[in-house]
Formats: structure tokens, sequence, C-alpha cells
């Protein structure tokens, strides 16, 4: 009897192993002495590789001529242990294969190791599935890394080593960051807090120092069970895209300054209108002997030349403070300070002034003055334009509002309204509707903080009807803060 | 002799003031409007020879007015000059301002002055279309 088979298994049983086990198991094993000699194969190594009696083994296995480099049989022979290995034959039919093959001494009566006993089974489409799942993580289009609990990546796919060097072993901070400390709001850490996926943007730099930006994605790498051991991060390069957002706000900008410089032109031209005229009254005044005319002709210099003065000093109030001064600050509160400061004049002029803020709105990095300004110019607006109008109970709304990641200002009023080519030139000309009340700057000052601030202005207008002007602050676009303000938070209370 | 009737239509006083002495000082008669609107009303009531028409104002810009000028099947005839501090050949054509919203077109205006008006071109325009 076979050492280690039960006493009760049937007669049949412990018979059909004793005689047709080695013939039959559903496994390639053969029998070869220290000359690499097959001497005895199974049924299922013959069918796989062929008749194998009496042939070299590396012969049989892989038509070699010459012994294995890394004999597996020859170490059972030489140290009498089991070994395992992956090997790759080819079988009868000349198809590659692949196995694992397990050694074991065969010992004579006297104990010396006088055969090798080789088992192998065909994992060849394991092998194949194997294959296709390390294409899939090596050339994803993407940075693919595998985290453990200690953030040490375990592995990093060819996208993430060609970018970031090939680190595996090292800290992701480090690999990623060129950090030595783990990052703040990690989504790796807090994928492993809570099993669930998480994404954020992040700044890195390759291995050549370069700025790197990239979307990651994080998700446990659990094997069906509710633990899990490590975190796959999939990240997806936006650096290009950051590249070209960029530039757009870059010309953006020089096209906003390009259009100040026509509109200042275009300023200027009405106000030398003015001088011309006024030099054309005094001089034929002159001309008649009329002091009258003379005196109006002075007048008309005279208020010219204030206007200019008015415009030049709004000019460089405008041209200063070009870098927004970023704080983080309350949406709200802000909003609220502007209608307090026009409720007054609002309500001397007969126009209802709202207010609705938004609730839950979380803080904003944003250049508290500048969007001060803004708001109070868009007020502004709003009351003259009720006042311009024929209905006698007008209302101006502010409404700030949260959509899709932006702060929304709007500022509604049922005032005179624009007709066509007034609400195409209001941004893109330097002009004004008032006549001498007004310099033309409030809108333009208005665009240029809110792009300054990565955001954009929406209007909708209908004569007779009124104006709805809409501040779009997209928070991802919003300016940074300054080193070391990270935690800041101004809190405006209508003091200020 | 009846002397030629010109309409100036402007939101700036100091435009008017100006453009009115000039005018009558060259033998003209002008009356003048502060808005499109009553521009438009002084034009039906008046029937002046020649609008001269700012394009910039609060409510109704003068580019509004002269697209009802020219599709008005009774006025469509009186001559127009632009008188703006917008440049003619960049802002004024960048507007599209002879297409109209259904897509037909109206001719350009008769004369097109830029402001700082320079006085000398400013009278040959105005006696171009007022022979």
């Amino acid at each position: 009897m076979m050492p280690g088979v039960r006493k009760d298994v049937p007669q049949q049983v412990q018979s059909w192993l004793d005689t047709q086990l080695f013939e039959h198991v559903p496994s390639n094993i053969v029998v070869i002495d220290r000359n690499y000699r097959v001497v005895l194969a199974n049924q299922q190594f013959r069918q796989v590789f062929g008749e194998a009696a009496g042939k070299l083994c590396h012969q049989v296995y892989k038509r070699r001529d010459t012994i294995c480099d890394q004999c597996l049989a020859a170490r059972t022979f030489t140290d009498g242990q089991v070994h395992i290995s992956d090997e790759e034959g080819i079988d009868r039919k000349g198809r590659a294969a692949h196995y694992v093959v397990y050694t074991a001494p065969v010992r004579a009566p006297g104990g010396e190791i006088s055969h090798v006993i080789e088992m192998s089974y065909d994992v060849t489409e394991t092998k194949a599935l194997q294959r296709s799942y390390n294409i899939l993580f090596e050339r994803a289009p993407c940075y693919v890394a595998v985290i453990n609990r200690d953030l040490r990546i375990v592995r990093a796919n060819e996208r993430l080593r060609e970018t970031f060097g090939d680190h595996v072993g090292e800290h992701c901070y480090r690999v990623y960051k060129q950090r030595r400390q783990r990052c703040p709001d990690c989504p790796a850490l807090k994928t492993f807090s809570d099993g669930r996926p998480y994404q954020a943007e992040q700044e890195g730099r390759d291995k050549n120092g370069e700025p790197t930006h990239y979307v990651v994605y994080t998700s446990p790498l659990s094997r069906g069970g509710a633990s899990f051991s490590h975190v796959i991060e999939m990240s997806a390069d936006i650096t290009e895209l950051k590249r070209l957002e960029q530039e757009n706000l870059e010309n953006e900008r020089l096209a906003a300054v390009g259009q100040t410089v026509a509109q200042l032109a275009h300023g200027i031209k009405n106000i030398l209108n003015g001088l011309q005229g006024g030099m054309y009254i005094i001089r034929s005044g002159m001309r008649s002997g009329s002091t009258t005319r003379i005196d109006r002709g002075w007048s008309m210099l005279e208020r010219n030349v204030e206007r200019i003065t008015v415009l030049v000093k709004g000019f460089l109030g405008f041209s200063k403070g070009r870098t927004p001064s970023a704080r983080l600050m309350d949406p709200n509160a802000m909003a609220l300070e502007v209608v307090e400061l026009y409720r007054g004049s609002a309500a001397g002029q007969g126009v209802t002034l709202r207010f609705t803020p938004c609730e839950g709105l979380e803080p904003a990095a944003m250049d508290f003055e500048s969007i001060h300004t803004c708001l109070a110019n868009l007020i502004s607006n709003a009351i003259d334009a009720c006042q311009a109008s024929e209905n006698p109970s007008c209302t101006v709304t502010l409404d700030v509002a949260e959509q899709q990641g932006a702060i929304i200002y709007r500022v509604q009023d049922t005032g005179c309204g624009m007709d066509y080519e007034i609400k195409r030139k209001v941004f893109t000309t330097f002009f004004t509707t008032k006549g001498m009340g007004g310099t033309g700057l409030g809108l333009l000052v208005t665009r240029k903080i809110v792009q300054e601030h990565g955001g954009r202005i929406e209007v909708e207008s209908e004569p007779g009807q009124g104006s709805t002007f809409r501040l779009i602050f997209p928070r991802h676009r919003l300016p940074q803060l300054p080193e070391g303000s990270g935690d800041r938070y101004e809190v405006t209370d209508g003091a200020r | 002799m009846h002397c030629k009737r010109i309409l100036l239509v402007d939101d700036e006083p100091d435009a008017i003031e100006f453009l009115l002495d000039l005018l009558e000082d060259n033998g003209y008669s002008v009356i003048t409007a502060n808005t499109a609107m009553e521009g438009l009303e002084q034009i039906r009531a008046q029937r002046p020879d020649l609008v001269c028409l700012d394009v910039l104002m609060p409510e109704e810009s003068g580019i509004s007015l002269y697209q009802k000028l020219r599709t008005d099947p009774v006025l469509h005839r009186i001559p127009v000059l632009i008188s703006s501090g917008l440049s003619f050949n960049r802002e004024l054509r960048l507007t599209d301002y002879l297409t109209l919203p259904d897509g037909s077109t109206i001719p350009e205006p008769d004369g097109v002055v830029e402001k700082p008006v320079d006085i000398r071109q400013f009278l040959a325009t105005v006696r171009r279309l007022l022979p």
C-alpha cells in the first residue's frame, strides 16, 4: 500500500491507484535518469510531447540539443530537494506552451538519487491571460500605479516609469512630486480610510523636474473581499490641457489690453471733439466779436478738459493693481456689503434693491476690493438704467449662486435695457451712454477684474425690459492664494 | 432761397453745440435731438434734408435708427451722415450693421465722418450730400 493512503479506501480504488495512477493522472509525468534520458512517460505526457522514452528530456521538452541552462532536474540530482519552476516548452505539434514544472528525487534502496521524477501542468492559457493583463497595465495610455498602505509604489506601468522614472518601492509622493512628506488631501489615503474611489487634480514634477499636471483616480484593490491592502491609482496627464488653458487666459488678457487701447482711443476722440468744438466756437466768436460766443466756447473747453482729467484719473485707477491679491472670502458677505452701500441711494431714486444670498456657499479666493468694485459698478449701472426707464417702480436684484463649480453673481434690473448695438459694444468699446455723466470705464474695469479672476461676464438685455449681467467665476480658475495664506479666511461684515 | 435743413442726433450736448454752430455759420438750418427716438420723431415731423447721426447713445443706438430709416418706405431716401468716435473701417464695420436680423441688407450710409470732426472734411461731406 502506498504511504499516506487511508485504510478504508475501497479495494478497486486502491488497485487503480497502485496500477493506473501514473499512467492516467491528469498531468504530464516523466522519470529521467542521471543522463537526462526519459525512462518512463505517462499517457498525457506522450499525448502532448509524443513518444519520449529513451530521448533526452531537453530534446523532448524544448527540442534543444544541450541541457537547459537552469535545469531543474540537475538541481534535484544535486541537492535532493523538490524544485518548482516556470518553463516554456514546445509540444509535439511545434506550439509554444507554458508549464509549471515540479521535480522530486527518486532514491535507490541505498538512498542515492538514481532518477528524478518531473511533473508538469499546462499554464499556457493562464499565461496568455496574464500577458493580456500585463499589456493592459503596461500600455495603458495613462499613469497606473499600485500603492500599498505605506504609500509605496509596488507596481508602476510603462508610461509612469517613462515620465517619473523607475522608482518602484519608493513613496508615491516622492515619485510624483519629489516631496518628502505625504501630500495634503491625498486621494489614495482617503481611499485607504473608507474604501471609496476618489479623484483629484494634482501638479507633480516629472523625472526632469518639469511641472506635470494630472487628474488622479484612486480605487481600492481587493480580490472581491471587504478588506484590501493596496490602492490602484490611474492618472490622466492634463499638462497640455493646462498649458492651453493658461495660453487661452493669456490670450484673453492680451485681447483685453488691445481692446482697452481701442476703447481708450474712442473715449479720447469724443473729448477731442468737444475741445475741437470749443476752439471753433471761440474762434468764430472772436471773428464776429461775440463775447457770448467766446464765453460759450470757453465753457466747452473747460468742460472737456475736466472730462479728460476725470478720464485719465479713472484710467490710472484701472491700470493699477493688475495682479489680484486673493484672500479667502465669503462671496455672500461681499455682495451684501455692496447692497448695503447702495440701499440708501436706490431708495432715494425710487428703486427697490433686493438681495438673495446662496445658502452654504464655501469661501472663495478672490480680491475683495476688485470684486467689490465689479458688483458696485453693476449695481450702480442697474440703478441708472432704472432712472432712464419710463417704468415708475423698477427693481434691482443681486443674487449669489453656485452652479457646476462656479460662483455666479447675477445683477438684474427692470430698467431701460439695451438694444442690440449697445449690447454688442458694451464690453468691447470704451464708451458711455450716459453723456457727460460717465467715463465708460465701469464695465471695462468690471470685465478686466472678472478676467483676472479667470471668470467671464454674460449679459442679456431687451430695450424697455431691463438687463441681466452675470459674473461667472469657475472655482478652479480663481487666483491662487499667496503662499502661507491657505488657512486665513477673511471675514467681511459690512464694517469694512 | 430755401435753406437746407439738417437734423443732428447726438446724446453729447457739446457735440450738438459744436455742429449746430458750424452748420448754422455755413448757412444751414439745424434741428437737434438727444436720443434716437426723439430723432425719429423729428424726422417724421420735420422731414430734414440730411440726418447727421451719432452711433452710441443710451437706450437706442444710432445704428438702430439708421436701420429704421433705411427700411422705412417713406423716409429711406433721406441722406444720412454718420458721425462717431468709432473708427469706421475697424469698429463700425465689425458690427455688421448693414445686415438686418432677417438677413436682408441695407446700403451704406451716404457719408461717414469720424470724431473728432475735421471741420473741412465735415463741411465738404455735407456739401456733397446737399448740393
